[in-house]
């Protein structure tokens, strides 16, 4: 017994040798398309859970200009107020409140400009990368005022280490051509591998840092960290109907438009790239499903003959389409996981290349990036592969429609 | 009726500027349970006339009718149909279907006809048995002879039980004996389950067993000898 099914089955097995190098080209094409999204995506989702944890957060209140114009006097008034009722609203997710200054640290040694980050300290534990990798002493108690966390770079240059006191000086916020001193005690060092941090910046609680501000219970940022997509979107859009009086309620999108752009910049090549080893791999298509058809314009004739519908005959020829791109899906696909594999679970590692951690669009990159395998995707990738392969066949298909019996029996 | 009816058949090929007319106005008829030979030299315009009766080809004027139907008046997909359902063919190069066994060769033409799977075996299996090919079923083409090739063939064209098979040359690319035991299995099979053939052939053996030889010299019937 026999069907189309299997007589196009069949057909491509006519020429094994030619079928299989097709079925590897398509596949390898296949396989190189899923690899390189699902490494971008890992890479994106890295870029965003940094961006999102360290800049932003799923939803962020500030000044309404700060994204525009972060001066330091663009801060949000009644932060705690704020965070409080965050955190009454969100209660399975991280609330934080970030503060962002300039000063002069000095030490009895040194004195070094860096960035002054108010934070605090019980969510950031679980939120910052310097928390997470500190190397000497220990990470900042919820009460502390006069904590101070440093990288161990800048530890070195200021010649300071764990309980050295260290004064910060700033500009007088009520009358900035004044400057205002603060002592600070080193509570921990850190290490965190970006060297923005670990260098030019210094950590203490929102609490001592809100001396550098003007305003009341002041800070540059109260942020929310969700768990989950559901959990983000209905938190969005639950603290875009806060009354917070002149501040902005912004969305992760909103507060990290340039990053978000990134992404939509290089997903959008990575597509064109994926586009053009498309075009290539449909140029072998017809090529092979071509010189297929053209071998067989005699047998084509016969079965026309024996009264074979042409519209019957484009099928079977777009059914070997369809089967060679369903082989090609599922050993691409296979192929795809198989590479995909070592980079989701050992990652592949930059740091010969870029140190540690590198920044893309203000937002610290870890070197060693891990693929993410996205099988939803992969069976789009995998069912755009049968289709193009099956549109690739129309060509020929549609020469088979248009032979006519006689000649092609009579064709040599 | 007769099964075929050809009336002022006429086929003109153009070959550059030159004009070859392969049929000249000819008229002829066939009637059920014949075994005709169409004989000629080469060029006499055998094929043609088989092809144009076939619905492969289109005249340059005259018709066609097949049981009353005129091919001239019927689209692609009707004249495909009526191969389908009322014709056979058998070719000089056996012409099977290379990925095919013998039996689905056999049965190619009734899954075409949309039978179902278990009477398409029957009927496949009852024809090559016709044409002794019993225990050959599931060969492929490769693995047989020619003569047994050419008898595959045959059973696919009389498999659909159609009323008339058009033979081109079948015993062209045969020996002697095989040729002589094809030529059998036809005869047999016209004389037994009536079915009507049509041959073009130069083959003398053919002739000899036809009841009606026709001679076609330069397009035109030279000569019409029922025996």
């Amino acid at each position: 017994m026999f069907s189309l099914i299997s007589m196009a089955g069949r057909n491509l097995l006519r020429n094994a040798r030619r079928t299989g190098i097709t079925v590897l080209g398509i596949s390898l094409g296949l396989a190189l398309c899923q690899t390189v999204y699902n490494l971008n995506l890992g890479n994106y989702n890295s870029m965003l859970d940094s961006g999102i944890r360290g800049a932003s957060g799923h939803v962020v209140i500030q000044h309404a200009q700060w994204l525009d114009d972060p001066e330091i006097e663009h801060v949000v008034n009644d932060s705690t107020a704020i965070r409080d009722q965050l955190k009454a609203d969100n209660p399975d997710a991280l609330v934080t409140r970030r503060v962002l200054a300039g000063g002069l640290v000095t030490s009895p040694t040194n004195a070094v400009t860096v960035a002054v980050m108010g934070v605090d300290p019980e969510p950031e534990a679980e939120l910052s990368r310097a928390a997470r990798n500190v190397v000497d002493g220990e990470w900042l108690k919820p009460d502390d005022k006069r904590g101070l966390m440093l990288g161990d770079t800048l530890a070195k240059r200021l010649g300071v280490g764990v309980k050295s006191r260290i004064v910060v000086m700033a500009p007088n916020p009520e009358d900035p051509s004044e400057s205002t001193s603060l002592l600070f005690r080193v509570r921990g060092i850190f290490h965190s591998g970006v060297e923005v941090l670990d260098n030019f910046s210094v950590m203490v609680s929102v609490k001592g840092a809100q001396p550098l501000l003007i305003g009341t219970d002041p800070a540059h940022q109260i942020a929310v960290i969700y768990d989950t997509d559901a959990q983000t979107q209905q938190g969005v859009a639950k603290a875009k109907t806060m009354d917070v009086g002149e501040a902005a309620v912004l969305s992760w999108k909103e507060a990290l438009p340039d990053l978000q752009a990134f992404i939509e910049v290089d997903t959008r090549t990575n597509e064109i790239f994926f586009m053009v080893l498309g075009f290539i791999v449909v140029l072998g298509v017809i090529n092979t499903m071509l010189m297929s058809v053209l071998e067989r314009v005699r047998e084509f004739g016969v079965m026309m003959a024996l009264g074979m519908r042409p519209k019957t005959l484009a099928g079977l020829v777009l059914l070997e389409g369809g089967l060679l791109g369903l082989a090609s899906a599922l050993v691409g696909t296979a192929l795809g996981a198989l590479f995909t594999y070592p980079l989701a679970t050992t990652g592949l590692d930059f740091s010969e290349a870029m140190g540690e951690t590198m920044m893309v669009d203000g937002v610290a990159m870890d070197s060693l990036m891990f693929a993410q395998y996205a099988p939803d995707r992969m069976a789009i990738y995998a069912s755009a592969a049968i289709a193009m392969t099956v549109l690739a066949s129309a060509w020929p298909a549609f020469r088979v429609t248009r032979m006519r019996p006689i000649q092609a029996i009579q064709h040599q | 009726m007769s099964i075929v009816s050809v009336r002022k058949l006429t086929r003109d090929y153009h070959q550059g500027e030159h004009t070859v007319q392969a049929l000249r106005g000819v008229d002829l008829d066939i009637q059920p349970g014949e075994f005709t030979a169409l004989m000629g030299p080469s060029g006499s315009g055998k094929s043609t006339l088989l092809n144009l009766i076939g619905g492969l080809d289109k005249p340059t004027a005259g018709s066609v009718e097949i049981e009353g139907a005129n091919l001239a008046t019927m689209t692609a997909a009707e004249r495909s149909d009526l191969r389908r359902d009322r014709l056979g063919f058998v070719f000089q190069a056996y012409n099977l279907i290379p990925v095919l066994t013998a039996a689905e060769n056999a049965e190619f033409v009734l899954q075409l006809q949309g039978k179902d799977a278990t009477a398409r075996r029957e009927r496949a299996f009852e024809t090559l048995a016709a044409v002794g090919l019993e225990g050959m079923e599931g060969r492929r083409p490769n693995e047989l002879s020619g003569g047994q090739q050419q008898r595959v063939a045959v059973a696919r064209a009389i498999a659909g039980d159609p009323a008339l098979v058009l033979a081109d040359e079948p015993t062209a690319n045969l020996d002697s004996k095989t040729s002589d035991e094809l030529i059998a299995t036809m005869k047999k099979l016209n004389t037994e389950l009536g079915v009507t053939f049509v041959f073009a052939t130069h083959d003398p053996k053919v002739m000899d067993a036809a009841q009606r030889v026709i001679h076609l010299v330069d397009g035109e019937i030279a000569q019409d000898i029922r025996k």
